[in-house]
Formats: structure tokens, sequence, C-alpha cells
């Protein structure tokens, strides 16, 4: 899982790059990663690895500390950097020339490419928002968005099997079909639909 | 699978009437390959409407799908000042040919003055998607126009792709400015005049803090932010944000003027006798938040305070804004008062004088105002 996880935010980082977001911070790492994982099992897989609820949104220890190994392997590095009076970090990440050529590496092994592929078109998906939204869009996730509106602490449901998101998904594209004839078909249709829903309401044009 | 429950239902009903799937159903060329240009076009579309209503030049669009021309000048749907000068050359008969990268590849005189209905029927001639940019803002699928229900919260929905971002804290007057030209003023998006400009309506500071906190929840990058949380002395404040950077922002809201009444015993409101808030209310206000300041932003809690606002909407007229709060806290560097007048003024009084203002006009020694000319 460590490794998973070191892969997962380093194959974030070249899709933001791709989408020439200007870097992600810890926080934007986590809740890209999450949402992700929340919509992986249109797939037909798991993710794998769990976040639980913290304080200020999903949390994953293993996503918070990858993005610093990979500094340290050189994979990424600094774009904004600094140290808060309370002891806070506060780092802004982008993938290194390095980073991308151990991507290419990486995504030889089939189950690789494809994951790397998945976070690769949620990123796309997401992009439509603008990276700043990512933060909003991932706080309205159904998992997370009841637990938090009951207090409750703890893993997130994401498996397949009680996974909300998934289940939101399969009730906009029926009502969509039964009340528009609007097919959504394809992964991507099914994911601006979602994103489409759960970020209603969110930055009313200016 | 259960279906959806009410809300989640409206929510869908505008997703399911934006254009991006209503075209979609008559030109199946759109459905699979080309959701990001599709998206980003119509998305221009209505930036360029909001900008081109303000002229009241209409413009007209038919999408060709499957074009292969090179542009011609204005070349994109960008160049508003362009479109609208051949619009004017055409003498308003023109409607100019995109693709979907929204590049101008020509352009149709259809021999009269453009209005909808002759566009309808160009679209349903042609079986194309055309777009009517005028007062209203119009599509037409082969002589079938997009009328949704609550058309335009469906326009402000559809996303903006890259154009827009959230505010950040670290520049919280925008934060603040914006609200208020958004929602706030001339009542934008809440009601709160009981009598305009004399009397709010009964508990305005719950009016007001709800729809900062609604505004700061969805358009401002934050960590959390939350409506009446208790400070560590377990004394509260009215919203608490704190920002991506774990920066800590706290903001009490107040009002000065005249507010209308709610009877306890009775389900009325009424505007007499007005409950009063003072200038003298709003100083003691301020001196109030200063101290949870001091008390809260100790070493040994969380979050350092990085600043709090003392936000104060004045329903005076005339305004009593700017405060003089006193050198105590106009030297506390962790308060920053912001006071905005809730006045409607007619355009005639809110413009008098702004000629001079702007340096536009200069007075002579005589007293008579003459045009600056460049250079002068």
């Amino acid at each position: 899982m460590d490794q998973q996880a070191l892969s997962d935010v380093l194959f974030a980082l070249v899709a933001a790059r791709e989408h020439m977001m200007p870097g992600l911070n810890r926080t934007s790492l986590q809740r890209l990663l999450f949402l992700t994982a929340a919509v992986y099992p249109l797939t037909g897989d798991n993710w794998g690895y769990g976040f639980s609820t913290a304080r200020f949104g999903p949390f994953n220890i293993l996503v918070n500390q990858a993005a610093d190994q990979l500094v340290l392997r050189g994979l990424c590095e600094f774009k904004e950097f600094g140290v808060n009076t309370d002891g806070n970090i506060r780092a802004v990440y982008r993938v290194t020339e390095i980073g991308v050529a151990q991507v290419q590496q990486i995504t030889k092994i089939h189950s690789q490419q494809r994951r790397f592929e998945w976070i690769k078109t949620v990123t796309a998906a997401l992009d439509i928002y603008g990276s700043s939204v990512i933060s909003k869009i991932a706080s309205k996730e159904p998992s997370y968005a009841e637990m938090r509106a009951r207090n409750q602490v703890g893993g997130i449901a994401l498996a397949k099997s009680d996974n909300r998101s998934i289940a939101l998904i399969g009730r906009l594209a029926a009502d969509l079909k039964k009340r528009f004839n609007v097919d959504t078909e394809s992964v991507m249709e099914k994911l601006l639909l979602y994103f489409d829903f759960l970020s209603s309401g969110l930055l009313e044009n200016r | 699978m259960r279906s959806l429950p009410p809300e989640e239902r409206i929510i869908l009903t505008r997703i399911g009437n934006e254009p991006r799937y209503w075209i979609r159903r008559y030109f199946s060329e759109l459905q699979s390959a080309h959701h990001d240009t599709f998206f980003d076009l119509l998305d221009r579309f209505k930036a360029l409407w909001e900008e081109s209503r303000l002229t009241r030049i209409d413009l007209c669009f038919v999408l060709r799908l499957d074009s292969v021309g090179s542009t011609t000048p204005p070349h994109t749907i960008t160049d508003l000042i362009g479109l609208q000068r051949e619009q004017q050359a055409a003498q308003y008969r023109a409607v100019f040919e995109v693709d979907l990268q929204g590049k101008i590849i020509g352009s149709i005189d259809i021999g009269s003055e453009i209005e909808p209905v002759a566009v309808r029927q160009l679209s349903q001639i042609e079986e194309a998607a055309v777009f009517w940019l005028g007062p209203e803002f119009e599509i037409f699928c082969k002589g079938f126009p997009w009328t949704p229900k609550h058309k335009s919260e469906v326009l402000r929905e559809i996303k903006s792709k890259k154009r827009r971002s959230v505010l950040s804290m670290t520049d919280y007057m925008a934060v603040l400015n914006t609200h208020f030209e958004q929602h706030v003023r001339d009542e934008a998006r809440m009601k709160y005049w009981f009598k305009r400009n004399e009397l709010l309506q009964p508990s305005p500071e719950e009016l007001f803090q709800q729809s900062l906190w609604s505004f700061i929840d969805s358009e401002v990058e934050t960590l959390e932010v939350s409506r009446e949380p208790m400070f560590k002395d377990a004394s509260r404040c009215d919203i608490k944000v704190i920002a991506e950077n774990l920066d800590l922002y706290f903001i009490e809201v107040k009002w000065i003027g005249k507010s209308a009444v709610r009877k306890r015993d009775k389900d009325t409101v009424v505007g007499t006798p007005p409950h009063k808030f003072t200038v003298a209310r709003a100083i003691d206000g301020a001196y109030q938040t200063k101290l949870y300041i001091e008390k809260n932003n100790s070493t040994e809690y969380d979050n350092r305070i990085r600043l709090g606002i003392y936000l104060v909407y004045d329903a005076y007229d005339p305004p009593q804004t700017p405060i003089a709060y006193g050198s105590e806290i106009d030297g506390f560097v962790l308060l920053k008062p912001v006071e905005f007048s809730l006045l409607s003024v007619a355009p005639s009084r809110a413009t008098k004088g702004i000629a001079q203002a702007k340096g536009l006009v200069r007075k002579s020694a005589r007293g008579r105002t003459h045009r600056r000319t460049s250079g002068n």
C-alpha cells in the first residue's frame, strides 16, 4: 500500500501537469485521490486503500507523506514551501522530468497503466471545474458528507458494495435517461454528471 | 434502485436542462468525442452573451460541425468588439458561422435584421444548432427552441472551464466586496428591507450572517468555515474561517440602523416601534471583538488568529459610516473594521459629481467646468 500511494501521488502530479494545474498541495492531493478512489468502482475494481474522516477533510496518512518522499527521491519538487509558526508545513508540489520518466516506467505494468489512466480521466473531468474547486467537490462526496453531518469518525466506505458515490451515479444516470432521454454511457459522461451534481450551486457566475 | 429524493431531483432537473445535454439529443455526433470542446464552446457563448447584451447589439451564430474552412475576421467568438463591429457593418443582418473550436469560418446575410423568429427558421432550414445572443440567450436546434424551466438558474450553473476560481481569504477585502456586490447590494440575492432605506427585516444579523457564511462556503478556498463556533474560552463568534494555509479568520457581523420587530406571541412583524442599533452599539461590539481576539490568540491554542474582521452593515439614511472607533481599535492590528452602506441610491444621485471625481472635467477660476483634452 505504501508503494501504491507513492505511485498514485506521482500519477496525480503528472496528470495535474498535463492540465496545466499550478501544482498541488497536500490537501489537494488528498482530495483529488479521494474523489478518484470514490468513483474507481466504476471500473469494476476497488481502490485498495481507504480514507478516513479528519478535521479538514478525507485523509490517508500514506498519501499525506507520499509527496515529501517523492521530493526526496527527486521525482517531484517543491513549487512553494513554507513553515507556519505553529509548525504546520505549507507546500505545493509539482512533478519533475525524472518523475515523468518514472511514470513511463511504472506504467509498463498493465495494472499501473490502468490506474494512471483512471487518475488522468478524473483529473480531466475535474479540470472542467478548475483545480481550486476540487476541495469543494470532495467535501460533498456523499459518504464523507453523511459522516460529517453525523459527526462520525473513521473509515469512509468506498468499497464497491457500499459506495454511495457509485449508487448516486446510478440513480442520476437512470433519472436523466428516464426524464430527459439522455444516455450517459461512457465513463466520462458519468463522471461529468456526478461532478456537475456535486458542484451544483458552487461558484455561481461572477 | 431507489429514486432520487426531491432535492436531488431539483438539481438533476437543472443539469438535464443544460444546453449541453439538450443539444446532444439532436446531434449524435456530439455525444461521445467532443465533450471538452463542446463544453468549452457553450461556456464561451454564455460568457459572450453576458458581455454583448450590455451594448444591446444582438449576435447570432450557427454551429457547423463538419467545417473545414479557414477563419474570417473577427476570427473567434471571443472577439466581442470585432463581432459587434462586423454586425453593425452588416446592418445587423449577419449570422456568423462557427466551428466547434469557436472560430468564425463565415457569415450569412439573412436579408433582414436578425431576430429570434428568423433565426429559428434558419436553424430549421439548415438543420443546425443556432445560438441567439440578444436580450435573452436562446438556442434553436433544427427549429426547436431550448425552453428549460428556471432558465436563469440553468444558465448560472453552466460551468466555466478554468475561467473561474475560488477566492482566497488572504485577500479578504475581495471576499467581502464580492459578497456585498453580488449578494447584498440593492438586495441582489437576499431581501433585507422591510421598508426600503428605512427599516430592515427583523433579525437582520442572521440574514447577513447566513448569506456570508454560505458565500464563503461555496466560493472561498477554505479548510473549514463554521457559523457561531465556540472559542476556546467558550465564547462564540459569528463566522470562523480556517484558510487553506491553516490561518484562522473570524468575522463578527453587525448592523446599525432600524429594523422591524417580530412579535413574540404572534406571528406578525411590525415596523413600530422599530429596533434601533446605534453607532455606539457598533463601537461596543468592536471592543468586545478585540477582547475575543486577545483572549483566544494565546500560543497554547491551535491556530494563530490571522485576522478578526468586524463587518458592519449601515442601514441609516444618510449613512453613519465610517465609524470612528477610537485609537485603541484603530491601532489594534488584528482587528479590521469593514463597513458597507445598504442605502439604495438612484443612478442620478449616485453619479452626481462623477465627472469631476474622475478628473474628466476641471473647474475654471470662474467656477465653470471645462472638458479635459488629452495632454491637459
